[in-house]
């Protein structure tokens, strides 16, 4: 069985994995590498630019809702999922998005289209560059209306 | 002893401790330096003087003298002795010089002498020139071992008791400045009684742990006034669902004995009586239960078990219980792994509880569309549960843990408000969470967790 590459943006909550489950649900006969792309703008601080880490940055913003959720989501799916991976997306660029998703050969990307990514301040417009990228698109129309992760979580898995 | 008095003594010793080993040591080391400094000066005095005497490098003896003169000073109460050994009389050569027998003894012997006797320093040495032997002998007072190092052990000395004073004072003022706030809180916290349980500490110290110490205390006051008033409603709402059946018992046998009646009426009037006895005794029965689960004491005959199986035998359960329910089992979320669904539990008290959970959505849907999914991540199993039923108004949700506390909308539908209490307790001695998510109207969502029991854990399971 061929792999499939997806790639999902998220915002580190636990609310932005409903995509990955409709995403997961869909594509129920094929073997999925998933990449989800958080969105979040590097410091202009040179200091801070020396030690980045992009593995640091993941998990200081990562709910363990959002961890709890996404390890569902794998046990659910372990036989079709491949591999995940959390990526950060740090720039508001067209070419950096498309070198990033020609490197992990994305062949989808699925997208919410109600549901508001918390950007954390980050100048970036990740539905933007998702929509003007020359990939297949399926956007997925849902919402989640808490800002309770616990909460979020128990409609995750319902 | 006060633990403050405790501290600053310890400090004050610890400070005291080191000046005292470093003050030895100074005197220490000072000490042997004079002594050996001054043997020293004295030897190069008895050996420029048995130079001049003897005149042994043919130099110009006027002009040794006259460098001697210059460059070193005079010793206090110096005198140079330089004796013939012609005999090995010594005591007599003593007396004739005027120095200790012993001293002109030991650098004839051993070529060599350094001698005190009281304050008086002796260096000498044996010279041989042309056969004849020699002593030279320089004798002084160390002014610097009998003024200089004295002044500095005294000085020690006197260091010493003032670093003692400063030391236990400092300690104790300091030890009583960490205290203040600690013996603050202590007098709040003796403030605070049943009576006024609202009351909380302010938080007025810097200091990181004192401001622990008060927000532990602040939480642990604020779940002894949660129990109050859960103990407070309990007893309100207990004595309430008690007394109804036991009024409608007194009213109904006080009516029935009002006249004579036919043995049918007896009969009608004895059942409702059983009715309300019944339903006393299941009231009484539950409150049981309820105080058995609230402690950990009873966690026994656990076993492990597949949480989808004793939802499947709950759910049978309900079809006996409410034939028309609408609960429906998601299975669209159960793990692929079967070993990510065992819990380690009682298969009876989870069934109770997910029994409890799915009677009142059903009840307050008044039977419609109950939902039950199950999903596991790598440490704990989920289940959701959820209905479309009148929900419960968002300001008292954090009420509904009370026992036979019941929301305000709930009048027109039958129940003691012992069951989700009852419920929590049970999920809690299975180390789960419970969580109750609930709109007016719209309907409630329970959510709990229980942690997966892994399989190393399982000897004999």
């Amino acid at each position: 069985m061929t792999v499939k590459h997806l790639l999902i943006p998220v915002d580190l909550k636990v609310s932005s994995l409903k995509t990955l489950k409709l995403a997961l649900e869909m594509e129920d006969q094929a073997k999925l590498r998933v990449i989800l792309l958080f969105p979040r703008s590097l410091s202009d601080s040179i200091s801070e630019l020396l030690f980045f880490s992009e593995y640091k940055v993941i998990q200081q913003n990562m709910t363990k809702e959002f961890i709890e959720g996404l390890e569902v989501l794998r046990n659910r799916y372990r036989n079709s999922i491949s591999g995940i991976d959390i990526r950060l997306l740090a720039f508001d660029n067209l070419r950096y998005f498309k070198a990033l998703t020609e490197h992990n050969k994305i062949e989808k990307i699925y997208y919410p289209t109600m549901y508001r990514l918390n950007s954390g301040g980050a100048n970036i417009n990740i539905i933007d560059l998702i929509k003007r990228s020359e990939l297949k698109l399926v956007p997925c129309e849902w919402q989640i209306d808490t800002s309770d992760e616990r909460e979020a979580l128990a409609e995750l898995i319902k | 002893m006060k633990t403050r008095s405790r501290i600053a003594i310890f400090s004050g010793m610890i400070g005291v401790l080191i000046v005292l080993v470093f003050g030895i040591s100074v005197y220490f080391f000072q000490n042997n330096y004079a002594y050996e400094d001054f043997y020293k000066r004295l030897e190069t005095r008895a050996k420029i003087n048995s130079q001049y005497k003897l005149n042994i490098a043919n130099l110009d003896t006027a002009h040794l003298m006259s460098l001697r003169e210059q460059y070193l000073e005079k010793l206090e109460k110096e005198k140079s002795y330089f004796v013939q050994v012609s005999n090995s009389n010594f005591d007599s050569l003593g007396q004739q010089y005027g120095i200790p027998s012993d001293i002109i003894n030991k650098a004839f012997n051993n070529g060599q002498v350094r001698e005190r006797d009281g304050n008086v320093f002796y260096a000498g040495y044996k010279v041989v020139h042309n056969s004849m032997t020699y002593i030279v002998i320089i004798s002084a007072e160390n002014y610097y071992v009998t003024h200089h190092l004295i002044f500095l052990r005294n000085i020690l000395i006197v260091g010493l008791i003032l670093v003692v004073i400063i030391m236990l004072s400092f300690s104790f003022l300091y030890s009583r400045h960490i205290y203040d706030p600690i013996r603050g809180v202590i007098n709040d916290v003796r403030m605070i009684s049943s009576a006024n349980i609202h009351l909380r500490l302010e938080q007025t110290s810097d200091n990181q742990e004192v401001k622990d110490l008060i927000l532990t205390f602040n939480d642990l006051l604020g779940r002894i006034e949660t129990g109050f008033e859960t103990q407070k409603n309990f007893i309100s709402n207990a004595s309430h669902e008690l007394a109804t059946p036991l009024t409608s018992i007194i009213g109904e046998a006080e009516v029935t004995l009002l006249k004579e009646r036919s043995k049918e009426e007896y009969k009608d009037a004895i059942r409702n009586i059983l009715k309300k006895a019944e339903r006393l005794d299941q009231i009484t029965r539950s409150l049981l239960f309820l105080a058995q689960t609230g402690y950990r004491g009873n966690a026994m005959g656990f076993e492990r078990l597949r949480i989808d199986e004793v939802i499947w035998q709950t759910l049978k359960l309900m079809d006996t219980l409410i034939p028309d329910n609408k609960i429906t089992f998601d299975i669209g979320m159960l793990p692929e792994d079967p070993v990510k669904l065992k819990v380690r539990g009682n298969r009876e008290l989870l069934q109770m509880a997910f029994a409890n959970v799915l009677n009142n959505a059903c009840k307050y849907s008044s039977n419609g569309p109950v939902k039950i999914s199950v999903a596991s991540s790598d440490s704990n199993i989920h289940i959701v549960i959820e209905d479309k039923g009148i929900g419960i108004p968002k300001v008292e949700l954090d009420k509904i843990y009370d026992p036979f506390f019941r929301a305000t909308n709930t009048k027109f539908f039958e129940g003691y408000g012992i069951g989700l209490p009852l419920t929590r307790n049970v999920v809690r001695l299975h180390g789960g969470t419970l969580e109750v998510h609930s709109s007016i109207d719209i309907g409630t969502t329970v959510y709990i967790s229980f942690p997966i029991f892994p399989m190393q854990n399982t000897p004999g399971l």
